[in-house]
């Protein structure tokens, strides 16, 4: 889900997205590395979710870029979906005022 | 160290089908060119990712125990079986031609003595031939059996490559 979520923002590559991965302060996907983050996109894209191609970049290089496809988009909708109800039920549960 | 020196060995430890290295080829090539474009030197960029042996090792343990690491196995056991029954092949039949010219040097070499005792010379040169057609079958059966492993080999890959 975090990985559909980086790619449906915008075009991007495998190093981008590591650098994404460790923007964040306190993130739990600190220090992940490509041989790591690069099966989970091949994983993406047999599944259709993602599709990767090479193009030019602005620097004139070749590089591998990964696009989300339309079944990515509503995958991910499905994901954030149920991301929420369950972040809400567990919450239920984990809050200090819970009492059974 | 070259780019595609190090790429390459990443690659060559990398236990992975060709064509998921194929696919890691070119997100390492995008990465280190992303670096490049950083102004990173080349040396720097293989300081930053690591010896390959350990970029290598994090594929590895990713695609531990998975269906695709599984199939590299059998690819890799099929390709090693026919090059070793292949390499015997060839070793045989060349075992074989150089048995047969020593065998040439010393019959001629009889010849003289035969010229003097011709049963003697018929004898010792009729000696070698039931040897060379086992040779010549041993040779032959290795070479088919190396073919096959190939060719299965082959299929393998293909069918890994749709």
């Amino acid at each position: 889900m975090v990985l559909l979520s980086i790619i449906s923002r915008k075009r991007t590559y495998g190093y981008e997205i590591i650098l994404n991965l460790n923007r964040l302060e306190d993130s739990v996907f600190q220090n992940i590395k490509e041989g790591t983050l690069y099966p989970v996109l091949y994983r993406l894209e047999d599944a259709g979710l993602v599709v990767g191609e090479l193009s030019v970049s602005e620097s004139g290089r070749s590089k591998k870029y990964y696009e989300i496809t339309n079944l990515g988009i509503s995958v991910l909708q499905g994901m954030k979906d149920f991301w929420e109800s369950y972040k809400k039920c567990i919450d239920q549960f984990v809050k200090e005022d819970y009492h059974d | 160290m070259t780019k595609e020196q190090y790429i390459k060995k990443i690659l060559r430890k990398i236990k992975a089908t060709d064509k998921i290295k194929k696919r890691i080829r070119a997100d390492i090539e995008t990465e280190i060119e992303d670096l490049e474009d950083t102004g990173l030197t080349l040396d720097e960029i293989m300081l930053q990712k690591g010896d390959p042996q350990k970029v290598a090792d994090e594929f590895n343990q990713t695609y531990s125990d998975t269906a695709m690491q599984k199939q590299y196995g059998r690819q890799k056991g099929l390709k090693t079986t026919a090059a070793a029954l292949l390499s015997l092949s060839a070793l045989t039949f060349a075992g074989d031609v150089l048995r047969n010219a020593l065998q040439g040097a010393i019959n001629s070499s009889i010849g003289i003595i035969g010229g003097a005792d011709g049963p003697t010379r018929i004898i010792i040169a009729s000696d070698g031939f039931p040897g060379r057609i086992t040779a010549i079958f041993a040779g032959g059966a290795f070479l088919i059996l190396g073919l096959i492993f190939l060719a299965a080999f082959l299929i393998v890959k293909r069918k890994s490559e749709r």
